[in-house]
């Protein structure tokens, strides 16, 4: 039923798989939901089953009406969901600067943590949207006291370029731009 | 809704139809050809009961300046007969605000009945269930 096209792809690094989500994969991402260290990003809270089945609903759908969008992680080793990664358009409101940029995002378990995964997962994305895509542009937003994740975003060549508030929290805004060789 | 959730609820309406092969389909009028509603079956994981989660759900909603036509009911029996015909549910359930009388008309037009009545959001909603129409 699902094609690379309207779906996503599968990419692979030397520790991770990078995956589109299927119906299966509920269960693993109301785990995640319930990590809140691994929400590195916003909102900062414990997500519902029901939200979380809204989440990998429109994850599905972001991929068939955009062409590009979110992969889980799965760790090779073990074989277990450990996070998510990927672009999305997200429309937060954050200014024309922010919303109309395909915007990078990422989450690791807690328990994963420390090993980098974040960094090796968002540069095989980051890779394959430079290939398929021409966004001069992309963007990130991290929460102004997550020192880690902002360092993270900045070793995949992003830079910070001004602050906002979402859902009430102070966050960073960050871009990339692409190089043309 | 603001724009960000409203966009998120479209991606996942795609979604839903990948998924599950059912889904929500916009109501387009054909004399304006203007969008005036959604009308489908969905499964949303409200966490309602195990004697409605499970079951596909039948939901609809069209634009407050063309209510009194029967759009919702020309549009569900659409939706209905396509589901009955690719899928034959042998239930379907709905939920309905109990004080909104024009939905619970069309509920019963299209023969959903009431079975329990629970909270949603924060607000009192009844439980409505259809039978699979006998062969």
């Amino acid at each position: 039923m699902a094609n690379e096209t309207t779906s996503g792809p599968t990419l692979e690094t030397t520790r991770l798989i990078l995956r589109p989500h299927q119906i299966d994969d509920f269960e693993a991402c109301c785990f995640l939901s319930t990590d809140i260290d691994a929400q590195n990003l916003i909102p900062h809270r414990v997500l519902g089953r029901e939200q979380t089945w809204h989440r990998l609903l429109g994850m599905i759908g972001h991929w068939q009406i955009m062409g590009y969008g979110l992969l889980l992680i799965q760790e090779r080793i073990s074989g277990r969901v450990v996070g998510e990664v990927g672009y999305a358009q997200s429309l937060r409101g954050l200014g024309s600067d922010f919303d109309s940029w395909p915007e990078l995002s990422w989450t690791v378990a807690s328990d994963a943590h420390g090993h980098g995964y974040p960094t090796e997962a968002a540069q095989v994305m980051q890779n394959w949207l430079d290939e398929n895509f021409e966004f001069e542009r992309t963007v990130c937003m991290i929460d102004l006291h997550y020192a880690a994740a902002r360092h993270t975003a900045e070793r995949l060549g992003f830079h910070v370029y001004g602050r906002d508030e979402y859902n009430r929290r102070p966050v960073s805004k960050l871009r990339r731009i692409r190089l043309h060789d | 809704m603001s724009r960000e959730d409203t966009w998120n609820r479209l991606l996942r309406f795609a979604g839903h139809w990948s998924l599950l092969g059912y889904g929500l389909l916009l109501v387009e009028e054909r004399a304006s050809r203007r969008v005036i509603g959604e009308v489908g079956i969905a499964d949303f994981h409200r966490g309602l009961g195990e004697d409605f989660d499970p079951w596909p759900e039948f939901a609809w909603m069209i634009a407050s300046d063309v209510h009194g036509r029967g759009f919702a009911t020309e549009a569900a029996m659409a939706i209905l007969a396509w589901m009955e015909a690719n899928f034959a549910p042998e239930l379907l359930v709905c939920i309905i605000d109990p004080n909104n009388a024009p939905s619970l008309r069309v509920a019963e037009k299209l023969e959903f009945h009431p079975f329990g009545e629970v909270e949603y959001k924060d607000k009192p909603v009844l439980k409505m269930r259809r039978f699979a129409p006998t062969r």
